[in-house]
């Protein structure tokens, strides 16, 4: 094992990660607060990264301002998504699980329509790669990681000390007992939909020129941060951050030693381990 | 029949927090023993211990010779020791019929395979329970409600019918976890009622309630917990004529009344 | 989500097991003789696959609809369907199994994972049961990717399924490797499964099973093991998904991972919700309309699953008990079912709707 491929697979591993928790982050606090399991979240994902296509390397807007408008974006969809679609599916598996479904093959089938089946790539924002050492990393991909890091920070700062993330809290914990609290879960929960769906839009806009864009790039990466969720517990928020850099880590390196599938398939064992072992994931959550 | 339910110094963690110290309690065939206390003072996590929810940290449940320590409540209550719960917590969608056809599971339970066969055994026995569970609803008073759904009920009625299923499940001990909660007077005394009739026939009951006026009346005997331990046992004029439990339950007045 | 079934009246008390109708029966009988003379009316080759593809899926969508109808949405059927399958495939091409042999050996491989799943699986509850299962399906198809190259061929999947046999039938032969084989061979899978189901289903264990998906603490306060009916009724979706996987091995000749991926899967849940959880019409109405559709936008290309997609949506926000709901909404113009559904629909949502919003309700 030597010591530059290993440091190499770190830092795909931070991007990875970045990515990994950006996308987990609101699946689990959509979760927390409407115990839905939304699979078209990867999907808002993907229509971030096909703005980013649009507006960046078609319209050329600054890369800055395309991250801004395809989180804007990103607020209008998710709460246009809660009010008219999954408002009436709070709490229901099976509902909001089929809604979400149906919701994702239509966007991928109507992006499909418009932008092509075919993967496409951006020019880099910031050209160049970056020397340490042996190891060689592109400046976009140092980019991502340090902006991905800054907001999840940003979020988990809010979700811990402003008035609403302690209102999504309690909504988390005990509906009812916040809603004699005075605080409305409805409302909370519309707020953490949009959160969620934002933080999707931004990520698929912030990888945008590393990866490349293409309709089904959600599906996977839906299934992945399912997987985070899952082992970070639930609906718990430090514990998605944990469980993405994790694996974003364990990705990273042990991409260097297994292919892929082999690794994916670890992966999966590990889940269903955890799930039998420790449902309530390495942090825990509210859920009972 | 004559077997009694005991719990042997029972003790129960959570974490560092002990809910349950080394508290034991029998419960004889033919009696309504009551078991209050202020809130968190034990009494549903004794119910759970008992009823095989929790598993106790120590001590033993018994009912006669059977151990049933630690066992799953589903083995606990085909042993004879059946349990209501706290919230309403019925088959909401099904038939207050089929609620107390399921309660009648353990005594009619069909082999899966053979339940899929067409035979005039299976059809005879099916209405042997119908007819069984129409008579335990007629006991209880909701002959009228048997084809509603449990979920459209009255809560009187609801509580009524959380009855008849675990009478359905023909216990022999039976576990009442706050059975008069948020009912009104009249519905009180119609609950409490069927409670009577079922000692007269050599049940055992065990009644956690807050309401002291009903404990009073129908148990012979009171059992109080205070912060996991028993501080008191006896008749209904000994527990309340004595001094740890009023300290408990009137604590607040005699603190105003000492200070100056 | 079509509150209105109204109660068993008085007179007809069941325990959920119906007395069939002579009228049911005599339905039902028509309907089995007119699909197993089909073939020899006339029905020509693509209307025999259509009509296989059918059958194969109402049985998928009424498998996974009973072990619903306990409160858990089990995701792994697929994954049963590429064990039978799998198994079939390598018995039949390495070992050079008979289709006699092949077949229920599948059966029992899918039934022993089964056991080991369900023992670890299935005292989760909810949306854990649900991903757990999910990832179960991953796993299965992943394996049988990059695992046993040499035996399973990796992402080449397996050819060269020897053809299934000619069959003697009351002294004409029948040959299981055409469109009528096929026809027949998936015919019986259905019926097998249709006919076990609603034994199942309409037996007194039956009511269990459906209670189990309200109140699992009120069941195991009575003495139902939740955990053993949950495994009987499991057990017996996966032995026929194994049945089923096998079949498809011989119907195709050759097995693929990503046969027994997530689109298969989720088009079972599709199906189900689309024909309405509230009967077992529901799954096999749902998973007929949507084969049919699918077979007849297939010549629109991509348009298939944007079809797909919107179906979905609509139904689940305008018809919200199923399709089998919508002749009750029509006659009496409400969220009503009919009063012959009415009286054998199982309502049955999950637990965190029945329970908790129920009991939220109760205690406003």
């Amino acid at each position: 094992m030597d010591l530059t491929s290993l440091v190499q697979g770190g830092a795909s591993g931070a991007l990875l990660a970045s990515l990994y928790v950006l996308v987990a982050l609101g699946l689990t606090i959509e979760f927390s607060l409407l115990r839905i399991i939304n699979f078209a979240h990867g999907d808002f994902y993907m229509l971030g990264a096909v703005a980013a296509y649009y507006l960046f390397a078609e319209v050329a807007l600054p890369f800055p301002l395309v991250v801004v408008v395809a989180a804007v974006g990103g607020v209008i969809l998710g709460f246009l998504a809660e009010r008219t679609l999954f408002r009436r599916f709070h709490e229901d598996l099976l509902g909001a699980f089929v809604l979400s479904l149906g919701l994702a093959w239509v966007l991928e089938m109507a992006v499909v329509g418009k932008f092509g089946a075919y993967p496409k790539g951006l020019p880099p924002v910031v050209a160049g790669v970056s020397r340490f050492g042996q190891v060689a990393i592109s400046n976009d991909r140092i980019m991502v990681i340090v902006v991905g890091s800054l907001i999840v920070a940003a979020i988990s700062l809010y979700v811990t000390k402003s008035q609403v993330g302690r209102a999504m809290r309690a909504v988390a914990q005990n509906k009812d007992a916040a809603a004699l609290l005075g605080i409305n879960p409805v409302f909370v929960g519309t707020i953490g939909f949009v959160l969620g769906t934002a933080l999707a839009t931004l990520a698929g806009a912030l990888v945008s020129p590393i990866f490349s864009v293409d309709p089904q790039m959600g599906v996977g990466l839906t299934i992945k941060a399912f997987v985070i969720v899952i082992i970070g517990g639930m609906g718990s928020i430090p514990g998605a951050v944990l469980a993405g850099i994790l694996l974003g880590l364990f990705e990273g390196v042990g991409g260097i030693y297994v292919d892929n599938a082999q690794l994916a398939v670890l992966e999966f064992l590990v889940i269903i381990l955890f799930l039998i072992l420790r449902p309530k994931g390495i942090m825990g959550s509210a859920e009972a | 029949m004559s077997s009694p339910l005991v719990a042997e110094s029972v003790t129960r963690r959570f974490g560092g927090l002990v809910a349950l110290q080394q508290v034991s309690l029998r419960l004889n065939p033919g009696e309504i023993v009551g078991l209050i206390g202020p809130n968190g003072a034990g009494k549903s996590t004794l119910l759970n211990v008992v009823a095989g929810v929790m598993k106790p940290t120590h001590g033993r449940v018994k009912l006669g010779d059977t151990d049933l320590t630690g066992k799953p409540p589903h083995v606990v209550a085909a042993a004879g020791l059946v349990r209501t719960f706290q919230a309403v917590n019925l088959f909401g969608r099904l038939s207050a019929l089929d609620n107390v056809m399921l309660g009648s599971h353990l005594r009619f339970r069909a082999g899966f395979l053979r339940s899929l066969l067409p035979l005039n055994s299976n059809r005879r026995q099916e209405r042997e329970i119908r007819d069984r569970a129409l008579a335990i609803l007629e006991e209880c008073g909701l002959r009228e409600q048997a084809p509603a759904e449990a979920q459209a009920l009255s809560l009187g009625h609801q509580r009524l019918l959380s009855l008849a299923i675990a009478l359905a499940a023909e216990p022999k001990m039976l576990l009442l976890d706050e059975p008069l909660a948020g009912l009104a007077r009249g519905d009180q005394e119609e609950v409490l009622n069927v409670i009577r009739g079922l000692v007269g026939k050599g049940l055992g009951v065990l009644l956690v309630e807050h309401n002291m006026r009903a404990v009073m009346s129908a148990c012979g005997r009171i059992v109080v917990l205070n912060q996991g331990r028993t501080i008191a046992e006896g008749s209904p004029a000994q527990v309340a004529s004595d001094q740890r439990v009023r300290e408990v339950y009137l604590g607040t007045k005699r603190e105003k009344a000492a200070s100056p | 989500m079509c509150e209105g079934v109204e109660a068993t009246p008085p007179g007809k008390l069941t325990a959920g097991s119906l007395p069939l109708s002579a009228l049911g029966i005599t339905v039902a009988a028509v309907i089995c003789v007119a699909l197993l003379s089909f073939p020899s009316l006339g029905g020509n080759n693509y209307q025999l696959r259509v009509a296989s593809t059918l059958f194969f899926n109402v049985a998928l969508a009424v498998g996974f609809w009973a072990v619903y109808l306990t409160g858990l949405l089990n995701m792994t059927q697929i994954a049963f369907v590429g064990i039978g399958a799998y198994t079939t495939a390598a018995l039949a091409i390495h070992g050079h199994w008979s289709m006699w042999a092949a077949v229920p050996a599948s059966v029992v491989a899918a039934l022993v994972v089964g056991v080991v799943i369900g023992y670890a699986t299935l005292r989760l509850r909810g949306s854990y049961f649900f991903l757990v299962s999910f990832a179960f399906l991953e796993v299965t198809r992943l394996f049988f990717t990059s695992f046993f190259k040499d035996q399973f061929g990796g992402t080449n999947g397996l050819t060269g399924v020897p053809r299934p046999p000619v069959l003697p039938v009351l002294g004409a032969s029948v040959n299981l490797a055409s469109p009528s084989g096929y026809y027949y061979l998936t015919l019986g899978l259905m019926l097998l499964t249709v006919t076990l189901i609603w034994r199942i289903v309409s037996s007194r264990n039956g009511l269990v099973l459906r209670a189990l998906s309200q109140s699992d603490s009120l069941a195991e306060s009575v003495g139902i093991s939740s955990f053993r009916y949950r495994m009987l009724i499991f057990l017996t979706s996966t032995g026929l998904a194994g049945l089923a996987g096998s079949i498809y091995a011989y119907m195709n000749l050759v097995v693929f991972p990503t046969d027994f991926g997530l689109t298969r899967a989720v088009l079972v849940v599709v199906y189900t919700v689309v024909g309405g959880v509230g009967h077992i019409l529901g799954p096999m109405l749902g998973a007929s309309v949507i084969t049919v559709l699918g077979e007849w936008l297939r010549r629109f290309g991509t348009l298939e699953q944007l079809a797909y997609g919107l179906v979905l949506v609509v139904v689940m926000l305008f018809v919200q008990g199923g399709l089998v709901s919508v002749p009750g909404r029509i006659t009496k113009g409400s969220g009503r079912l009919p009063r012959s559904v009415a009286r054998t629909a199982w309502k049955v949502r999950l637990q965190a709707m029945s329970s908790a919003a129920w009991r939220r309700r109760r205690e406003e």
